[in-house]
């Protein structure tokens, strides 16, 4: 009985590594690109992309196109 | 199967297990012909971003958990362990909904990108979902997810009839509103998983855990299709690059970190010697140069995300910063903190 249920684990250890295996040589042969190729698609796209906090770059927002801009103080109330 | 085989058997796929690995390795390796941050010498440094609170959203009783934008990028949905999920429209400051929760324990919250819905969840282990528009309101969940058997740390729709969530089951599952079913489940994380973004692919979600890794996974094939390691603690908050080519995380163990899906492994780490605490919550601005991190220490680092610097830090609140979230337009960044408020960042 002892012999039987070492077998089956035993087994089962096996079909696991061999499954860990197939996962392992799946993951060999995704296409993978150069770590220069994909910086260079991060830094293009940080410089194609116009960016509000970014105002060095892209300049100041327009205080009438910032929703959040200071308002000049005509009033605290604003009817619903 | 001769059992007297076996024992080789086993030796002969571990010596397999360990040649895969070496080679994976180097495959890697050869492909690391620069750094970001060589790449980005000749990009112009950003002087220090300064940024103001312009609102203070005020009326939560307890530690807010979570905060989202909606997609019209003026209204917020955060949830408070005071039970409450509270719609505020961030140009006024104005509470729009202020919708009671069953359970008071809720750590997630979700707006859909329709403004039609939102969600949350938490120690209930269920994903409620309320909807903002229907003639009844958001008085009682229109659904409750009900399968983890975990609690709920993350929840995003991907538009008004599916929902994804993470878990402390160290699944994440993808539902159907309309039936109220889960659909598909995701396991391979060795612990709790703390967060999930989905990005521009809406294929591809990426999920963080606390067993330090990061896993990208497919939903057509329900594969996890690779997995990033590199932190040294648990990951609690994943968030996509605007273009979804990469993305970056943040972890108790003081980094954020910047991973490449196509060169499948880490372009940058975000630390300081000077900081020390973990980080809650993380999001890029629009274009993806800024890199904004929520920390345990109060405050919120902003970091140059192709020079690896800090370049900002905002202080205001007075307790952890536990959500953050930048607005769809990049106009506004909205943090969330155990100090109750939520403040709007421009």
């Amino acid at each position: 009985m002892n012999a039987r249920r070492t077998q089956n684990l035993s087994e089962a250890k096996l079909n696991r590594l061999l499954e860990y295996n197939q996962r392992l040589r799946e993951l060999l042969d995704i296409p993978r690109t150069t770590v220069s190729e994909a910086s260079t698609r991060l830094i293009d796209h940080c410089k194609n992309t116009r960016d509000p906090m970014v105002p060095s770059v892209w300049g100041p927002i327009d205080k009438k196109d910032d929703p959040f801009a200071p308002t000049s103080g005509s009033g605290c109330c604003s009817v619903m | 199967m001769d059992d007297n085989q076996l024992p080789e058997k086993i030796a002969a796929a571990r010596r397999d297990a360990e040649g895969l690995k070496d080679r994976i390795k180097q495959r890697k390796e050869a492909l690391a012909d620069a750094t970001l941050q060589e790449m980005a010498r000749d990009v112009e440094p950003l002087p220090r971003i300064v940024m103001k609170a312009r609102r203070t959203l005020k009326g939560h009783l307890a530690k807010i958990y979570s905060m989202h934008w909606s997609t019209d990028k003026r209204h917020v949905v955060s949830a408070s362990q005071d039970g409450k999920l509270i719609v505020w429209d961030a140009y006024s400051s104005n509470k729009v909904h202020a919708i009671p929760l069953r359970s008071s324990w809720v750590m997630t919250c979700a707006y859909s990108p329709s403004g039609n819905l939102v969600a949350c969840g938490g120690l209930d282990n269920i994903c409620s979902i309320y909807s903002l528009r229907s003639r009844e309101g958001p008085a009682r969940p229109a659904r409750e997810l009900s399968a983890h058997t975990g609690y709920l740390s993350c929840c995003r729709f991907i538009n008004d009839r599916q929902i994804l969530t993470s878990s402390g089951d160290k699944s994440c599952m993808l539902w159907d509103l309309d039936a109220g079913v889960k659909i598909e489940e995701f396991s391979d994380h060795a612990n709790d998983v703390m967060s999930i973004s989905l990005g521009p692919n809406p294929n591809v979600f990426v999920s963080g855990a606390c067993d330090s890794t990061a896993k990208v996974w497919d939903i057509r094939s329900k594969r996890c299709v690779q997995t990033f390691v590199g932190h040294e603690s648990d990951v609690n908050a994943v968030q996509f690059f605007p273009n979804g080519d990469a993305f970056a995380t943040g972890s108790d163990d003081a980094s954020c970190r910047l991973f490449d899906l196509r060169a499948d492994c880490e372009l940058a780490s975000f630390s300081h010697e000077s900081i020390l605490c973990g980080i809650t919550s993380i999001d890029f601005s629009v274009s993806g140069r800024l890199l904004f991190g929520g920390y345990d220490d109060y405050n919120c680092n902003v970091w140059d995300t192709l020079k690896g610097e800090r370049v900002g830090i905002l202080q205001a609140h007075e307790n952890r910063v536990s959500c953050l979230g930048v607005a769809g337009d990049g106009m506004a960044l909205c943090t969330g903190s155990w100090d109750a408020t939520l403040r709007v960042w421009a």
